[in-house]
Parts: C-alpha cells; structure tokens; sequence
C-alpha cells in the first residue's frame, strides 16, 4: 500500500483508479492541479508489495480450469490465500465463479440455492430472483481495464436520440457531434488503432483528414477467420442492412496475438489504464492504494467536504486503523457503476435519507449490460482460430435501422478464440474425443480416439471453430437496481450490493433475431451450428413467449458492460448528473463512469467513458479557475 | 533424477497416445516435468506399471497403434484410465485425478480438474493441433502480420510443423 499524506487539501479527490479516474488525474495533473486518488484494490507495484505482478496473474490465468474474466485476479486466483466468502474480504466484487451454482429453470429448490449463491457472491439476490446479473469488475489498480477487451467503438448518431426516433430509452442530453472532439481525445489517450474507411457506418462521422492515431495509423489487421467469415457473408441482406465483417477499432499495439484478452494481456500491449496511472506526474497525483471509500460527507450547504475511507492491509483480514477522511474542493467518484451507486447509497443521513446525489431516487436505479447471446458452429473449411487478438472484427451491420422500434439492436463482437467462451474449448473437446463423451455434440457415436486419429480430429474441429457474441441493447428500467443489502456485509462491515434484474420484451426479442440471424449467418457462410441451450446449474437463463405462442429459452451472459445506475440527464428530477457528469444536488461532486449512461446503446462503453471523463475535466478545470 | 529408461518410455508412449511426434513431445517435457505430475499424483508404482506394459507390447512385436488400442481399450481398467488421464495432461495440462492417492482424491464427473503448473497449460498440445498455441502463451515469436509473414492474416503453418 502506497505510504502516503492524506492530510492536505487537495485540488480533487477521485475515488477509483480505473479507466475514468486515471484519465482525468492524468489530464488534471497536466494542468498543475494536486489529486488523490483512493483505489479499494491493489497495486502490485507499491513498494514492498508482496502483492501478484503481471506474470503472477498470468500464472493464475494458466492454472484456472475456468477461463473466466477474473481468474487471474486475486483473490480468486488460485495462488490467493484471501477467502472466497466476500463477507470475510475488505474490497469484494462481482465475480462469475459466484454464480456457478445458480439454479436451473423451474428449479424447485430455487430460493434455497440462490440464498447459497448469495452466501459466496457480492452481489445478492431476492429469493424470486429469475435472472442475475451476469457481468463483473476488478476492484483493482488500472480498474476492469486489466480484462476488457480492448475495443473501442465510437457510439452512433442514432444511438443518443433512440426516444425521438424509435419511440425506446430515453435520449441523451448531448450528441454525436458534441462528443466528437473527446472522442477524438479519448482514441489519442488509448492510442486506439483503426482505419477511419472501415468506421464510416450508421452515420459514424469525423473531422476532416482525421486518423486514428495509434498503430502508426493503421487498423489493427483482421485475422484469416475474419477474411473467411466476411466472404462467406457477402451478398446476405438481413432487416434491410448488408451483412459483413467490420475492422474493430482496438486500444492496442502491433501484438503478438496471444489471444488472451479476456482476461489478460501476458504483453501489455493492449491498453489497460496502470499504463496511464503509471505515467502520472508524483508530484501532482498521489494513489493511496487498498483504501476502500466508505462514505460521502455533505455540509450543510450541499457541498461535499470529505471522503471517508478505511485502508487494509490484509485484503482477507477486517483492519484495526480508523478511518481517515480526505478532503478537496472538487470530489469525484469513479468506481464503475455499481461500487459508485453502492457507495452513494451507503452515504445517507437524515437529511439525505435517500442517500448523497440521490434527490431523484434515480441512484442505482436503471441498471443494464449487454446482454449477450452466444452462437457459435464450424465452418466447412479451417478458418484457423486462437490466433490473433481475442477479436479483431465484428458485424456493425444491425446496430441501427427502423427495427429498433420493434426490438433491441446488437452487434456482433466475433470471436478468435474458437469455442473458448461458449464451450470451454478445447478442454471440452479433447475430453470428449478421449473419453468418448459427447458434450461437445461433435462426437456423437462416442469415439474414443488416440494418436494420429486424434490429432487430425482435434485439427478438423478446432480449426473450423467460429464464436459470435450478440452485445443485445437492453433498455432502461428503473425496476432494474443496486440497492443495499440488509442482510449481507463485506468485510468492512459494509452492507453489499442488492441487485434486482430482468430482462424487457423489447431485449427478450432482441435475442430471437440474434438467434435468427446466427442461423441466416451460417447457413449463407457455411458453418454447422452448434449452438445449444444448457438447462443447468451456474447457467442462468430466460424463457420468453412471443405474441404467436412460441416459447424460448435462451442462456444469458454478461459482457462486462454496467450502465445506468447514476444517469445523466437535463432534468434533475429524473437523472442524477448533467451531461457534464456533474451531479444536480452537489454543485462540487461529479460521478464518472458507464454509472451515466442513460442508454447502453450499441458500441462497448469504454470509449465513450473516457470522452465524457475529458469532457467532464474542462468543468472541473473551470471551476477551478483555470 | 528420473531413470532415462522410465523417462524414454515416457516418452515413447507419450507420443502413441497422443499422435505428436518426438520433437514436439521432446520440447514440450524439456519446458514442463509431465512424467513428475503422473509419479506424484498416480504414484510411482502405477507409473512404472503403465511404462511396463507399453514396453512389454514394444516388446512383443507390436505397431504403435496396436500399443495404443491395446492400452486404452484391451487392457485393466486402472491402466486405462491412468493412459486417458495422461493424455488429457498432454492434451490440456488439465489433471483429472484417475482414483484417491495419498492427499489426492479421484475426480468426479461434474468436479473440477487440477492444472498443477501454469507450465502444464503453457506447454500443452491442444493450442498447436490447433495449429496455433496454447491461449495466452507467448513464446517469443509474434504473430502480427508483416510484409514478410502474414501471421494470423494468413494461414498457419501445416500441422506437421506442429506435431513433428
């Protein structure tokens, strides 16, 4: 843990040393003004840490049988000696390990089960819960940036008027061409790769003779398996809209294609927000490191005058030292959008009963992800999988169009990593192809293979192997929320998040056409399908009945994408923070973070995250009279 | 130190149950001990009673594939079962306990298998009969398309370069 004075005023005080936060200390520093940043989680780099490097978690990614997100993370990594239970850690947070024993569909024992889930997760359910939440974040230095997967789309025209021209969400307080010049600021921050030709779709625009600046201007180049998906696609129109493969603009260098994104890059060459922390000016920024905010103080006039926080040293041990508080002019929370909302929550008095920020009862309210369908199959000849970057392309083609009045829009992030997220390939494969077992579905007659014979099958299926994920646009409800648990504590002795979550119509049908067009897909590119609904433990899932009868039943998971839960918005009673991410009831407070989106829209957030963090700093530089 | 008899036949058998040939099963156990992962974790007894009767059908007259079936489908069901656990550790690095032995107890369907070592992921073959490497690995050579190597733009090397 960083050794530290928190005794001076500063200029701000930033809770969070992910993306949002560093991005702002960086650009606040640059101007001479003095930060502190309080970050829950670790930094490997601290002085005399003893605490898992890089290659550590490297390691615990190698020996996770599970390739989850978070496997490489204490304290879920193998070599972790903290406790799984969250109520024994100092800075739990939302793990998929925790899920593992989420009930099935018509489950008579479901409340008893998921009461045994919320033993082990931080995240905790109602008893009627029908669906979890399905996403997850590090409480780390550098944030949730150490497992994101580098891509960084801008959002579309369209996506921040989705009220006025489909009758769905609500609109945005600002638009494309207001976000322009931070977008532009943001693909320079993250030296974001791209080719400004590919992007010029549903009406994405940019400055004249703009160039993404990263890779020396050049796109990150598709793998063979995108080549090969794209041509097979050709001539398909679906919903109107020609479908194809698109280069995805990456945070990324030229890397040597470990294909390990998700959940860690062994390299360092796909941007994670440490690059940006690392490089801060020590004189003007300080990190305090393993320092959990655990409430928000307001005077009487309103304004924010500290952050209470308690420091640990042992992150599986409840510490002995007092809270301390820290103090600035500007205050700004920037902890993703569940640990901000949780933290707002925790921070009510009996003037603010409601908690700090919260006069519109909107705080933790409207919470949404992505929410994904997985479709995968082989295709009729190699297309070489597990080379490349996690992905390097995907289909923009049904982002926008006349149907989002009917249901939600996605895209299609595709996959290099073969059936690695959808069927924990290749380890499923090789056991079912040794031991004659047919989980896979590619092994029907029970073979029990050896030598020759299994390396060539081996090589027939993993090189034909091709994933798509559907990032579903899921709309507001205000029905959908973190609130806090009554009944769970972390080891601060902090209440834990409580989550209330569904799904609408509007999604629901979103995942039929996504079913749709993975069968319309392959079947025009030449790939099997061998996609399959798992009714089992730790694999939530939905039913949805259309107007016609038709009953389906769809596994759900998360892509990592939390909005909502302290949106933006020009009215105060209805939203929490202006477009500058200001909130309307602390004049000296801004909340950062995916927490202000008022739609999830269509691109992964990460990139409008950081323009509106660079938008949010020329106010805080203003009002610091600059 | 390792008999180089019990190590030879190691690796003899290794490559019949696997179909890798003996550079790429020679680099792999230069990287990462696999045969110490079946000593400690099958016991050593069981390890060179597998490693006996391979070298008893070697000595026989048998061909690799007669070997190889005879192992995995004529044999007792433990020496079975020890030669499908090994090449799953080949295969995924992933250890599949075949029955309790000392601390260790046998894995049940539905359980969780042991990677021991993250060398045993790094160093496993499912990644290059793929025709590509283990995900996550990074072994010095990038594969980031050049004028003069298309990398993953292009297609990969042939399998044998792979498996030889």
């Amino acid at each position: 843990m960083t050794a530290t004075s928190t005794d001076s005023t500063y200029d701000v005080v930033i809770v969070g040393a992910g993306l949002a936060g560093a991005l702002l200390a960086e650009k606040l520093a640059a101007n001479n003004k003095r930060v502190l940043i309080l970050e829950a989680g670790p930094n490997p780099k601290d002085p005399g840490s003893s605490w898992p490097d890089r290659q550590d978690y490297r390691d615990n990614f190698f020996k996770a049988w599970l390739k989850l997100p978070e496997s490489p993370y204490p304290p879920m990594g193998p070599n972790s000696t903290t406790p799984a239970d969250p109520a024994a850690q100092c800075a739990p947070r939302a793990t998929s390990a925790a899920l593992g024993g989420w009930p099935r569909l018509g489950d008579p024992m479901r409340e008893q089960k998921i009461e045994a889930v919320n033993r082990q997760s931080h995240l905790v359910y109602p008893p009627e819960t029908m669906l979890p939440f399905l996403s997850t974040y590090e409480r780390a230095f550098g944030g949730t940036t150490w497992h994101w997967l580098g891509t960084c789309l801008r959002m579309l025209p369209n996506d921040f008027k989705v009220q006025s021209l489909y009758g769905r969400g609500i609109d945005w307080p600002l638009d494309y061409d207001t976000l322009m010049p931070y977008y532009r600021q943001a693909e320079a921050a993250l030296l974001v790769a791209a080719d400004v030709a590919d992007q010029t779709y549903h009406g994405i625009h940019f400055e004249p003779d703009y160039k993404y600046p990263g890779n020396d201007n050049q796109r990150i180049p598709p793998t063979y398996s995108d080549q090969c998906l794209d041509a097979g696609m050709q001539g398909l129109t679906l919903y109107g809209q020609a479908m194809g493969m698109t280069s995805t603009p990456q945070a990324r260098k030229a890397c040597p294609g470990s294909n390990s994104c998700i959940p860690i890059c062994p390299v360092g060459m796909k941007y994670d927000a440490t690059r940006t922390l690392n490089q801060l000016d020590k004189d003007k920024v300080t990190i305090v490191t393993q320092a959990v905010a655990t409430r928000v103080s307001v005077d009487s006039s309103g304004r924010v005058n500290g952050i209470e926080f308690q420091q640990y040293d042992d992150p599986g041990r409840r510490p002995a030292g007092a809270r301390k508080t820290a103090t600035g002019k500007i205050y700004v929370l920037a902890a993703h959008a569940i640990e901000t909302a949780r933290l707002l929550l925790l921070s009510s008095t009996p003037t603010l009963p409601k908690g700090v920020a919260n006069s519109s009862d909107q705080v933790g309210r409207n919470l949404m992800d992505h929410v994904v369908y997985l479709g995968w199959g082989l295709m009729d000849k190699p297309c070489y999988p597990f080379r490349g970057p996690r992905s390097s392309s995907g289909i923009e083609s049904l982002r926008d169009g006349a149907f989002r009045k009917d249901w939600a829009p996605f895209r299609v992030d595709v996959g290099n990593e073969g059936w690695g997220w959808a069927d924990n390939d290749p380890a499923t494969i090789v056991s079912d192809l040794v031991d004659g077992t047919n989980f896979s579905q590619i092994n029907p007659c029970g073979r029990k293979l050896f030598g020759q014979d299994l390396v060539q099958e081996l090589n027939d299926k993993l090189t034909r192997q091709v994933r798509f994920c559907y990032l579903v646009e899921q709309d507001p409800d205000p029905e959908n929320r973190v609130t806090l648990s009554s009944q769970y504590t972390d080891g601060l002795g902090l209440a834990r998040p409580e989550i209330r979550y569904w799904l609408s119509d509007y999604t629901m049908a979103g995942f039929v056409k996504a079913q749709e067009v993975t069968e319309k897909v392959f079947s025009k590119a030449g790939i099997k399908n061998y996609t399959r609904f798992s009714d089992a433990p730790g694999f939530p899932a939905f039913e949805y009945r259309t107007n016609d009868g038709t009953t389906y039943r769809f596994n759900a998971f998360g892509a990592g994408h939390i909005v909502g839960t302290y949106r933006m918005g020009t009215d105060s009673k209805t939203s929490v923070v202006d477009s500058y991410q200001r909130s309307w009831d602390h004049p000296n407070l801004f909340l950062l973070g995916s927490g202000t989106f008022p739609t999830i829209a269509t691109s992964n957030p990460t990139l409008t995250i950081a323009a509106l963090t660079f938008r949010t700093a020329e106010s805080i530089l203003a009002d610091l009279g600059q | 130190m390792t008999d180089p008899k019990v190590n030879d036949r190691f690796v003899q058998l290794s490559q019949i149950l696997t179909g890798f040939g003996p550079k790429s099963i020679g680099r792999a156990l230069d990287r990462f001990n696999f045969l110490q992962v079946l000593q400690e974790r099958a016991g050593l007894e069981a390890t060179e009673a597998l490693l006996a009767r391979y070298q008893q059908l070697k000595d026989a007259g048998k061909s690799d594939r007669e070997i190889g079936y005879t192992m995995l489908h004529l044999s007792d069901p433990r020496t079975a079962l020890l030669a499908r656990t090994l090449m799953k550790l080949w295969y995924l690095g992933q250890w599949f306990q075949p029955y309790d032995y000392g601390p260790y107890k046998s894995y049940k369907p539905g359980g969780v298998p042991v990677i021991v070592d993250p060398g045993a992921y790094a160093h496993s073959l499912a990644g290059w009969a793929a025709q590509a490497k283990p995900v996550g690995t990074f072994d010095g050579n990038s594969a980031y398309p050049t004028e003069a190597n298309p990398g993953w733009a292009g297609v990969p090397p042939p399998l044998s370069e792979f498996t030889e």
